[in-house]
């Protein structure tokens, strides 16, 4: 007997998809990235009142970023644990991943093409390189919007991963070192 | 060892040294990448365990890849620098409680330099993962056609047109 069309039922519909895990994923990487752009303004802002844990954010920072103060934003005579390229990428990805579930569905693990990350990457490359080679003198707004642009395309290669991650079991994540393991044991 | 754990050790191994440069090398060109260097060795450990692996590693694999050479890679300065704190302790003491006198703060550490230190490797240690893992998954997305066999080109959805019978004969 055949069922009319209006009967017929999605066995892949889009909604059963979403779970609390994406949304925890979202969550994850919406965190940390609030967490490193706090970070950032705590050294300087905390230099009074915790001067020592301020310390501890500066030497941490200062494992990933040059920290020149003539090239870093200041905040109360202080500069920011990193530079303003470092600044502009890391709040860029934290604007990004937060409006993140209003540009792109939660459930997409596909990526966009890496032209595009390739094109948001290149005004920092550009930026980077003329005031490398002294050819242009580029200014604090230059590297924090390069750096900016760049980390907030970044978050559509990012987002990704992660909801994926909250998708797929440890075992099959680790399933390389496991199957080495069994073929060893069998042979 | 697995495809992934190599893969790992190549990523993190380039992460430790570059770290190291970074530290020991006053460079100027090095200095301005910034922390591009962990998320490039990130990206390294995909693209190295693409060579290696049947099919490409997806994005949330490239991410347990990143943060396994980021583990690699970023765990030696958990032991460095409370090393490093026991041999300079003294100055670095003396340097940090200057600074605090000059802030006006009371000029006793809360910590021992050698806690300090601890601190200080930890949170370098987790900068680094962090930003390794992330250069896992972007790699992931930029290496998804590298894997040696080529299997990362999705099957075609309908199957080829079969021709009709022939009858005739």
């Amino acid at each position: 007997m055949r069922a009319d069309v209006s009967e017929y039922v999605p066995q892949y519909a889009r909604g059963e998809v979403a779970s609390s895990r994406v949304w925890l994923a979202w969550g994850v990487v919406v965190t940390s990235a609030f967490v490193f752009v706090g970070l950032t303004l705590f050294a300087p802002l905390g230099r009074v009142r915790a001067g020592v844990w301020s310390s501890v954010v500066y030497a941490a920072f200062g494992m990933i970023c040059h920290q020149m103060p003539e090239r870093s934003f200041h905040v109360e005579g202080h500069p920011l644990a990193v530079c303003a390229r470092c600044f502009g990428v890391y709040a860029g990805f934290a604007a990004s991943v937060l409006v993140y579930p209003l540009m792109r569905s939660l459930q997409r693990t596909d990526v966009p093409s890496r032209v595009w990350l390739l094109a948001a990457v290149l005004p920092l490359a550009v930026d980077f390189t003329l005031g490398f080679t002294g050819l242009w003198e580029n200014t604090h707004a230059s590297r924090f919007a390069t750096g900016a642009l760049a980390g907030a395309a970044s978050v559509f290669y990012v987002m990704p991963g992660a909801i994926e991650l909250s998708h797929i079991h440890r075992r099959r994540l680790f399933a390389d070192a496991a199957t080495d393991k069994q073929r060893r044991r069998v042979s | 060892m697995s495809n992934k754990t190599k893969a790992a050790a190549i990523g993190g191994g380039a992460l430790l040294l570059l770290a190291l440069l970074s530290i020991l090398v006053p460079v100027k060109g090095f200095n301005f990448l910034c922390c591009v260097w962990a998320l490039v060795c990130g990206a390294l450990a995909v693209y190295v365990y693409n060579r290696k692996s049947a099919t490409a590693a997806r994005p949330g694999e490239g991410a347990v890849l990143g943060a396994l050479a980021g583990l690699i890679g970023g765990l030696p300065f958990v032991i460095v620098f409370p090393i490093i704190g026991m041999y300079v302790g003294n100055r670095l003491q003396a340097a940090i409680e200057e600074q605090l006198r000059q802030m006006g703060q009371p000029a006793e550490l809360p910590m021992s330099i050698f806690a300090m230190t601890l601190i200080v490797g930890v949170a370098s240690a987790l900068l680094i993962t962090g930003l390794a893992t992330i250069g896992g998954v972007i790699g992931a997305s930029i290496f998804k056609g590298n894997a040696q066999g080529g299997t990362d080109a999705a099957p075609p959805s309908t199957p080829p047109p079969v021709p009709p019978p022939d009858f005739s004969r």
